[in-house]
């Protein structure tokens, strides 16, 4: 049996997991990071296209080259890094966490003071999504198609259709028409993109890729190969309008219909989640309600820029390598067009000044207008242009003021202009 | 008079050309990126080449630079005629000034 003790584990070895435990080495912490796959880097490894580090180096990398630079400083750090090992079971107790791993070797276990869980996210299946017919191969989601291309150098489709405009739909929308493949076009249910404005056009525009809002497809042909798919309009309430069936002929159905934090390990430990981000809920350094246990990168809530990601695993690792202090939580009120804020609760008991906030908003608002409130006191205020939910804000915080008498509402507006 | 929405960052500015008046752009990164699109658009572009490698059968690279947009198509063909037999780390060339372009592509990956 093999037996391990660390004072922090990592579990995931994308870019939150690897800033997570590059950040807490650095801070003299022992750190173990376990990963399932055979190499380090997570879901960036099949991400060849560029547009990744901007905000962290200034630079467009491609997502292996971003990944490499925090596998480099792993490697040459006093980490140990234990590969093709899956996390099985996670249990509290009495000084920490026992962590099951299954690996080439066997079973085994891992007895650690403070756990950061770095799992990352997953995407939404076509059993999530209503579709009728036959259950044909072929239908598959981007991340799927994205691993058969740019890893394995496989073409997974001729012709394809893709359902849902998430930006990894989009991206693979303009890599299959580059390596040959027809796509006929992208359907999305919704009258708006949901992946970024930029991506519809450098992915679609550049390449006359057709996009058609409010459509959705309906129901799939094909016995053991895909061979057909049913497009339908859809109304304002997004309901299907029959009598715009149209059948087009693909050997693929692609889905890109949205991400959702992996949450199997935290559930294991009982950890409240939050209904809004489908993730922990998680105080200002990451850390969930429960104490040592932290949550970080798209396991806690999907990020659209993997520079964020990698900052929440920095902001994670550096504090769990100090030791804990008891924490008194004030949670955050939200009002107005807020479709998510993170933190959900605020740790007054901490030194911090100012902290990292991350929000997105239920609908497009041209002008807005972001307050942090302590009761009646205005603790920050912003006014924001352009805000999308597809794209994430980020502010800083100054909650030096804040304490235990604290009552702290948060408020996204929109501001009408005359 | 052309609206274009700027690929350059995630802001994803709105920008409109009317003859040398470029405006919606919140940077000079975004001037830039007009005064190409709207002369010569370029981009940078990605794909994978095969290798002899079992444990890399795909090797991501990029270009080192921008290319002519109507050059794409052309390079992808080119990629695809290539073979890598020799480990690559990432930034190797793994095609030299194509289209006597003066740009590279490069390796993202490193073949271990
Ligand atoms: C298919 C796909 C494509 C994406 N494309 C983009 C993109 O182009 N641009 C972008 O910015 N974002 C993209 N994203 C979002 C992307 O997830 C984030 O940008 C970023 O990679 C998240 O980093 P992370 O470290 O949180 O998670 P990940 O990179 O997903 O890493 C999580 C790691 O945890 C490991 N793991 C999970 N559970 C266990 C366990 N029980 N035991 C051991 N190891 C475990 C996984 O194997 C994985 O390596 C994509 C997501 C997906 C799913
Ligand atoms: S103009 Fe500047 S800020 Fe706007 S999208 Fe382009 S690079 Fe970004």
């Amino acid at each position: 049996m093999q037996q391990f003790n660390t004072d922090i584990l990592v579990i995931g070895s994308g870019p939150a997991g690897l800033s997570a435990a590059n950040s807490a080495i650095s801070q003299g912490a022992t750190v173990i990071i376990v990963e399932r796959e055979r190499s380090l880097g997570g879901i960036l490894k099949q991400c060849i296209h560029d547009g990744f580090g901007l905000v962290r180096y200034g630079q467009k990398l491609t997502g292996p080259e971003y990944a490499q630079r925090d596998i480099d400083v792993l490697i040459h750090s006093s980490a140990t890094i234990l590969l093709s090992t899956f996390v099985t079971s996670i249990v509290k107790s009495e000084h920490g966490f026992i962590a099951e791993f299954v690996n080439r070797q066997g079973a085994g276990n891992i007895r650690a003071n403070k756990i950061i869980f770095a799992t990352g996210c997953r995407e939404r299946t076509s059993k999530q999504i209503l579709i009728q017919g036959t259950n044909p191969s072929g239908v598959m989601t981007a991340g799927t198609a994205q691993h058969y291309i740019n890893l394995q150098g496989l073409m997974p489709t001729k012709r394809c259709v893709i359902l849902g405009s998430g930006d990894i739909g989009l991206i693979m929308a303009r890599r299959l028409t580059l390596e040959g493949a027809k796509v006929v076009g992208v359907y999305e249910i919704k009258a708006t993109p949901s992946g970024l404005t930029r991506n519809v056009v450098q992915c679609l525009n550049d390449y006359g890729i057709p996009l058609y809002l409010s459509h959705t497809v309906t129901r799939v042909f094909g016995a053991d190969r895909l061979t057909a798919v049913e497009i339908c309009r859809v109304d304002e309430h997004m309901k299907v309008i029959p009598d715009t069936a149209e059948i087009i002929e693909c050997d693929a159905l692609i889905l890109s219909v949205g991400l959702i934090p992996e949450t199997e390990m935290h559930n294991q430990l009982s950890l409240p989640i939050d209904k809004n981000t489908s993730g922990a809920i998680v105080d200002q350094h990451f850390m969930t309600l429960m104490d040592n246990c932290y949550s970080v990168g798209n396991a806690t809530h999907v990020n659209d820029l993997v520079d964020y990601v990698s900052q929440s695993g920095e902001i994670a690792g550096k504090h769990a390598s100090c030791s804990c202090q008891p924490r008194f939580f004030v949670r955050p009120k939200l009002n107005g067009e807020l479709a998510y804020f993170i933190p959900q609760v605020i740790d007054v008991s901490s030194s911090d000044k100012d902290i990292v906030c991350y929000f997105r908003s239920k609908r497009d608002i041209k002008r807005a207008v972001i307050t942090v409130k302590d009761k009646d006191k205005i603790v920050y205020t912003k006014r924001l242009n352009n805000v999308k939910p597809t794209e994430m804000q980020r502010i800083l915080v100054d909650i030096s003021k804040l304490d235990n008498t604290s009552i702290v509402s948060v408020e996204l507006e929109e501001i009408c202009e005359n | 008079m052309r609206e274009l929405t700027c690929i350059v960052c995630p802001n994803s500015c709105t920008i409109t050309v009317d003859g040398d008046q470029i405006t919606g752009n919140l940077c000079n990164k975004g001037r830039d990126f007009a005064i190409s699109e709207t002369t010569n658009p370029t981009r940078t572009i990605t794909s994978t080449v095969v290798t002899t490698f079992d444990s890399c059968p795909a090797l991501s690279v990029r270009t080192d630079k921008e290319i002519a947009f109507d050059k794409i198509f052309a390079l992808i063909d080119l990629l695809k005629k290539v073979k890598v037999t020799k480990r690559v780390k990432i930034g190797d060339i793994v095609l030299a000034n194509v289209f006597n372009s003066g740009v590279n592509v490069i390796a993202t990956k490193n073949i271990e």
